[in-house]
C-alpha cells in the first residue's frame, strides 16, 4: 500500500482497466492508497488522469473495481461530501465570479447561502486568492484559474483530496505557496493523491508514489523504498570531500563499485555502485584509514525523475 | 484517517434532496433566462401574440364568444405544436449538451448531489422559464382576443364572464404542453448527440396529425394535451381524419407516462454519462 503505512487504505483499485474503445487508458491496475500525500507520476498519456477520473467517479472502469472511502465512486451523494477532485479541465460556467464559482456547487449540495459563503471564503482565502474573490473567472490568470479550481476542491473540507496537475500556470513563488498548503492538508489527516508529469514537485511533497507509464503502475511505494528495489541499477551517491581523487580511486576497487566521476573541482566525485549497504561501509573505512574530511554524502538519484527513467527505460529491475 | 465526522455538508435525507433539487433550479434560472436561447424562446413567445396584435389593429370585430372558440383552436395549433414546440426543442434540447460542450458538466458530477436530482434541477428551470415566459404570451394573446370585438362584450366576458376560468385552462394547456414536450426533448438531448434532428421528425408528426389515423394520432403530444382546453376546437376539420380527443382522465395518464417515460430515460442516461475531461 502507498501512504502512511499501517493505515486502513483510503483509494482501492482492483484489477482495474479502462479502455476508450481500442484504446487502453490504463490495464489491470491494482493499487492501495492511504493517508498521506500520494503522488502519480508519469509522462503526457500515463493514464494518470484516468486513474483520477475512475477514482472520482467520471468515468467507469472496463473491469475491475474501484472504492474509495469504502464507497463506490458512482454513488456522489455519500463519496463526494468527502472526496474533492480538482481536474485538470480549465473550463468555468460562464459569467461567474471567484466566489460564484466555488459558492455555486456548495449550494447545489444543498448548503444555505450564509454558510456556502463562509466555507467559500475559508477556501478562497487558503489559497490566498482572497483579494481576487470578486472578479470574474474569464478575467483570471492561469495561476488564478487554477488556484479557484483548487478552491472549489477544498472548500467541503473533504477527507480525500484527488488533484491532477495541481500547480500547472503557477509561478515558482505560488508552486511553493501551494505545496506548503497540501503539507497543511495532509498534516490534517487528509488523502492527497497528486499528479504531475515534473517529477520533482511530486517528489518533494509525497509520502509515497505512484509511477504510470502507457496505462500501467510500473512501480509505487515510498521513494527510497522502491529504489532499495531496483538493485541491478547502480546506486549514485554524491560525495564532498578532502582528497576526492584519492577516496574515488580506493572506492573504485571495490567490487560492487561500477563508476566513479571526479567533480571538474577535484573536490567532489559521484560514485556508483551496486550494492549501497557495502559502499556505504567501505566509504566510512576509508574515510577513518585514510583521514579523508567528508563535507557531505548524499544520494544522488534517489529522486523520482531518476527512478522513472530506470523503469520506464527497462534498465532497472524493481525487486 | 479522518472519520468523516463534523462535515459542513448535511447527511442524505429526502429534505436534502428536495432542497438541492430547487437549489440547483435557482442557480439555474438566471442563466437560463440569460441565455442565447432565452432570446429565441422569448422571440417565439412574442410571435404568438402578433396575429391578435394585428387582428385588434386591424379590427375583425366577432365578439369575444367566436373569438374564444378561434383561440383555442389557435392555442392548440399555432401556439401548443408550433411555437412552443420549437421553444420546448431549442430550450430543453441542449441543457445538458450545452455544459458538456463548455466542459464543465463534471463539477456539477463531482457534487454530492445524485446526477438524476441534478438534472431535475435543471429542467425545473428551463420549465419555469419557459411555462412564465409563454404564460405571459398565451395571457397577452387572450386579452387582445377578448378586446378585438366589441370592447365593452370583451371586459364583460373578462371580468364576470367565463374570462378567468378560459384563461386558467389556457395556462393548463400551456404548462402541460411545456412540462411534456421538455422531458421529451431533455431525454432526446441525453440520449441522441442532434436532439434537434430527432425533434423534426416529431415536428411532422405533430404537424401532420390532423391527416393522421387515430392510432397515430395517440403518438403525438398535443393531441393528449388538447383534451385539456377550455373550449372545443373546430370539430370538422377541411381536411383531414376528425376524432374526438380523448377523455381527460386518459390524457392525464399518458402525460404522466410520458413524463415517467422521460424522467427514466435521463435517469438512465445521466449515470451513464462520462463528462468530457482530458486523458479520456
Amino acid at each position: 500500500m502507498t501512504g502512511s503505512s499501517g493505515a486502513r487504505p483510503v483509494i482501492v483499485l482492483d484489477g482495474v482497466s479502462r479502455f476508450y474503445g481500442d484504446v487502453l487508458g490504463i490495464s489491470d491496475v491494482t493499487l492501495e492508497i492511504g493517508p498521506g500525500i500520494t503522488g502519480l507520476v508519469g509522462p503526457n498519456g500515463s493514464g494518470k488522469t484516468t486513474l483520477m477520473n475512475l477514482v472520482t467517479g467520471l468515468i467507469r472502469p472496463s473491469d475491475g473495481s474501484v472504492r474509495v472511502l469504502g464507497h463506490p465512486p458512482d454513488d456522489p451523494e455519500l463519496l463526494m461530501r468527502r472526496l474533492g477532485y480538482c481536474a485538470q479541465v480549465d473550463a468555468f460556467p460562464p459569467g461567474l465570479t471567484g466566489i460564484g464559482f466555488v459558492m455555486r456547487y456548495l449550494l447545489a449540495a444543498g448548503l444555505g447561502r450564509s454558510r456556502a459563503r463562509d466555507l467559500a471564503l475559508r477556501a478562497i482565502s487558503r489559497v490566498g486568492l482572497a483579494e481576487a474573490c470578486g472578479r470574474r473567472v474569464a478575467g483570471y490568470s492561469k495561476g488564478m484559474r487554477q488556484r479557484i479550481k483548487l478552491a472549489q476542491a477544498i472548500a467541503h473540507d473533504p477527507d480525500v483530496l484527488i488533484l491532477d496537475e495541481p500547480l500547472n500556470g503557477l509561478d515558482p513563488l505560488a508552486r511553493a505557496e501551494i505545496l506548503g498548503l497540501f503539507r497543511d492538508l495532509a498534516a490534517e489527516n487528509r488523502t492527497l493523491l497528486i499528479s504531475s508529469h515534473i517529477l520533482h514537485e511530486v517528489d518533494i511533497v509525497s509520502d509515497a508514489v505512484v509511477l504510470m507509464n502507457d496505462g500501467f503502475v510500473v512501480a509505487e511505494g515510498a521513494v527510497r523504498d522502491m529504489r532499495e528495489e531496483l538493485t541491478t541499477h547502480p546506486l549514485q551517491v554524491l560525495v564532498r570531500c578532502s582528497r576526492a581523487p584519492r577516496l574515488a580511486a580506493r572506492l573504485l576497487e571495490l567490487e560492487d563499485v561500477v563508476e566513479v566521476r571526479i567533480h571538474p573541482d577535484r573536490a567532489g566525485f559521484v560514485v556508483a555502485s551496486r550494492d549501497a549497504d557495502a559502499l556505504h561501509l567501505a566509504l566510512e573505512r576509508i574515510v577513518v584509514d585514510d583521514g579523508v574530511e567528508i563535507e557531505t554524502i548524499l544520494p544522488a538519484d534517489e529522486d523520482i525523475q531518476a527512478i522513472y527513467n530506470y523503469l520506464v527505460s527497462g534498465s532497472g529491475e524493481a525487486g | 484517517m479522518r472519520t468523516g465526522t463534523g462535515h459542513p455538508l448535511p447527511p442524505p435525507s429526502a429534505g436534502l434532496r428536495l432542497r438541492q433539487v430547487l437549489a440547483v433550479a435557482r442557480l439555474e434560472l438566471p442563466r437560463v433566462l440569460l441565455s442565447r436561447h432565452a432570446l429565441s424562446v422569448t422571440l417565439l413567445a412574442l410571435l404568438a401574440v402578433l396575429p391578435w396584435f394585428l387582428a385588434l389593429l386591424f379590427g375583425s370585430a366577432k365578439g369575444p364568444g367566436r373569438s374564444m372558440v378561434e383561440f383555442a383552436g389557435f392555442v392548440e395549433t399555432v401556439v401548443v405544436r408550433f411555437f412552443l414546440f420549437i421553444a420546448c426543442l431549442l430550450a430543453f434540447g441542449g441543457l445538458v449538451r450545452r455544459e458538456l460542450e463548455q466542459r464543465t458538466l463534471h463539477y456539477a458530477f463531482l457534487t454530492p448531489i445524485r446526477r438524476e436530482l441534478y438534472m431535475a434541477g435543471k429542467y425545473l428551470a428551463s420549465l419555469v422559464a419557459v411555462t412564465l415566459v409563454f404564460s405571459a404570451s398565451t395571457l397577452a394573446a387572450l386579452a387582445l382576443a377578448y378586446l378585438s370585438g366589441d370592447l365593452g362584450a370583451g371586459l364583460d366576458y373578462l371580468l364576470a364572464g367565463p374570462g378567468p376560468g378560459q384563461a386558467a385552462g389556457f395556462l393548463l394547456v400551456v404548462t402541460l404542453a411545456t412540462a411534456t414536450y421538455g422531458a421529451v426533448f431533455f431525454a432526446l438531448g441525453l440520449l441522441v448527440r442532434r436532439p434537434v434532428s430527432a425533434g423534426l421528425l416529431l415536428f411532422v408528426l405533430e404537424w401532420l396529425r390532423p391527416l393522421l389515423p387515430v392510432t397515430l394520432k395517440r403518438l403525438t403530444v398535443s393531441w393528449y394535451v388538447k383534451s385539456f382546453l377550455p373550449l372545443g376546437t373546430q370539430t370538422a376539420p377541411v381536411v383531414g381524419i376528425a376524432a374526438s380527443p380523448p377523455a381527460t382522465w386518459v390524457s392525464c395518464l399518458v402525460l404522466a407516462g410520458v413524463l415517467a417515460a422521460s424522467a427514466a430515460a435521463v435517469v438512465f442516461a445521466v449515470r451513464r454519462l462520462e463528462p468530457p475531461c482530458p486523458g479520456t
